[in-house]
């Protein structure tokens, strides 16, 4: 019995510390969207969103770079979605007994995950731009920025596969569906949410990327006429203003607002999504 | 003791987990449309058995099947044979209900389209297994809505109906009333019996005192030499009365296993 008042301040203590970290966290947080936003939101307009740049950037707008933004996104998706829940569906529910094989790609993938982004920009500078011929491009940034987001996908649908119940696959086994059969129709719509959820993982985490684009879809503002052409994505533009152009801080904060509203935006969305498949489907 | 027309014969069946033996030297006939009640202490392999009527035991990947399983002509263990078509003849009603998390209709035709039937022939047949189970009335307004809303005793009828809809020769049914409540459990007792002018049923149970309401046959599962095996088998009411083996008589009695 001696021991409680101890036991007690130590509660306590643990207490403060969790609570006071967690204070932190939002503080940090509060002080960093304060900063954007007070310096962010002034002379904000739809003419900013929609006209091209000018003076390096200065003056102008960020127009073509959301267009370049887009356009590397969706070239990075359109590859990592299908080859993301591809592998990620072989791990989960084709791979059986194959222990060897599913160890070293889980294993593979952990290392992808923490490779630096500068890694992979100079990976795909020289396989992409260099190798494969497609030069500074949007294509080239959108390949590099998959196989960066690729990891994060199929960890993600893999946990979301693997959590859908055993005993829907064998009730589907034991009427005679086949295992095409059973993912199409029961795995993937149930497991649906969390593959949402990966997908705007990816869109957050390729969105914020700067160093692995810098060397392959380049720096060029103009608008870009097709996915050869290089184009500059705001993150790198806000990398630019903010280090390379003098007098181009109060345009790299208006940037930065806008780049950061549309993160808070998809991140919101993804736990909005994710809440509601916890909470709602397994009733 | 062998029975008439068994339509599915078990020879010196074993079955093994990696190294452990989960079954070994089973040999069971099962008649004809009739209900054959499997009961013994948990752990000596019945639901395993069951598994081994429908291979789901593939699923395993380090589980070991041997000996012989005849349906009929058919040697249900042999590699050549059509797993689908198996499985569509041998249906499975598990423990714990597991209603596809889609709508009530989806969940009995999505298995009717798998093996091929035409739309307007999935409808009829859904139907049709929902008023054998006594589900229609209940359902019939809300088809399209999620078969997760259903109660426990709905859902694990919705299941035995999916497994019906597909026409079975043989149904395999896993302890499907342990989950549900006593009314429950009757209605679907009551559905189980009523099914077995149609096919031949396999039933595992704990409850002795539903074995010997609703049995035809029984086989009485024991742990010997380490791995669970048939000691007995025959007649339901002639093993209630007069089991041979003194274990299966206190088994019975209710005061082992």
């Amino acid at each position: 019995m001696a021991k409680r008042p101890l036991s007690e301040k130590l509660d306590q203590l643990v207490g403060l510390l969790v609570r006071s970290s967690s204070a932190l966290m939002v503080g940090m947080f509060l002080v960093v969207t304060a900063a954007i936003l007070r310096n962010g939101l002034s002379g904000l307009s739809m003419e900013f969103l929609t006209t091209i740049p000018q003076d390096s950037g200065r003056g102008g707008g960020i127009g073509p770079l959301i267009v370049s933004t887009v356009l590397v996104l969706g070239i990075c998706l359109l590859v990592s979605i299908p080859l993301g829940v591809g592998t990620a569906a072989w791990l989960s529910e084709f791979s059986g007994s194959r222990q060897v094989v599913t160890k070293s790609i889980q294993l593979s993938l952990d290392l992808l995950a923490s490779i630096p982004s500068i890694v992979f920009g100079l990976f795909g500078m020289v396989v992409f731009c260099q190798k494969l011929n497609f030069g500074f491009s949007i294509l080239s940034g959108g390949l590099t920025l998959a196989c960066m987001v690729l990891p994060i996908i199929i960890r993600t649908v893999y946990f979301g596969l693997r959590a859908v119940p055993g005993d829907i696959r064998q009730a589907g086994t034991a009427l005679g569906m086949s295992q095409t059969r059973i993912l199409r129709s029961l795995i993937i719509p149930t497991a649906m949410p969390a593959i949402v959820v990966a997908i705007l993982l990816g869109i957050g985490r390729a969105m914020a990327e700067t160093a692995a684009l810098i060397f392959t879809s380049g720096y060029v503002m103009r608008m870009p006429e097709s996915v050869f052409d290089s184009g500059r994505v705001l993150s790198v533009h806000i990398y630019d203003l903010a280090m390379n152009v003098p007098g181009g801080e109060t345009n790299a904060q208006r940037t930065a607002f806008v780049l950061l509203t549309s993160l808070l935006v998809i991140n919101l969305c993804a736990s909005q999504f994710s809440g509601r498949w916890l909470t709602g489907r397994r009733a | 003791m062998t029975c008439d027309s068994p339509i599915i014969r078990v020879n010196q069946l074993e079955v093994t987990y990696g190294e452990q033996v989960a079954l070994r030297d089973l040999t069971l006939e099962i008649p004809q449309r009739q209900i054959t009640a499997l009961v013994g202490p948990s752990g000596c392999g019945k639901s395993t058995f069951l598994n081994t009527l429908n291979r789901l035991t593939d699923l395993l990947p380090d589980c070991k099947v041997s000996g012989s399983i005849q349906l009929n002509d058919v040697d249900i263990l042999s590699a050549e044979c059509d797993l689908y078509e198996i499985r569509r003849r041998v249906g499975m009603v598990f423990q714990k209900a597991v209603p596809f998390p889609l709508s009530i209709e989806k969940n009995l035709t999505l298995p009717l389209s798998e093996h091929g039937l035409p739309r307007s022939e999935q409808q009829k047949l859904a139907q049709q297994a929902l008023k054998d189970v006594g589900l229609w009335d209940e359902v019939k307004d809300r088809l399209k809505k999620p078969a997760m809303n259903l109660s426990g005793g709905q859902q694990q009828r919705l299941c035995i109906a999916r497994a019906l809809a597909l026409n079975p020769e043989v149904l395999l049914l896993d302890e499907p009333c342990s989950a549900l409540d006593p009314i429950a459990s009757r209605v679907v007792e009551n559905l189980i019996v009523s099914l077995r002018k149609r096919m031949t049923i396999v039933i595992v149970t704990h409850n002795l005192a539903q074995a010997k309401r609703i049995a035809n046959h029984m086989a009485i599962f024991w742990i010997r030499n380490g791995a669970g095996t048939v000691i007995e088998q025959g007649p339901a009411a002639a093993l209630f009365l007069n089991p041979r083996e003194a274990v299966a008589q206190e088994y019975l009695s209710g005061t082992c296993g």
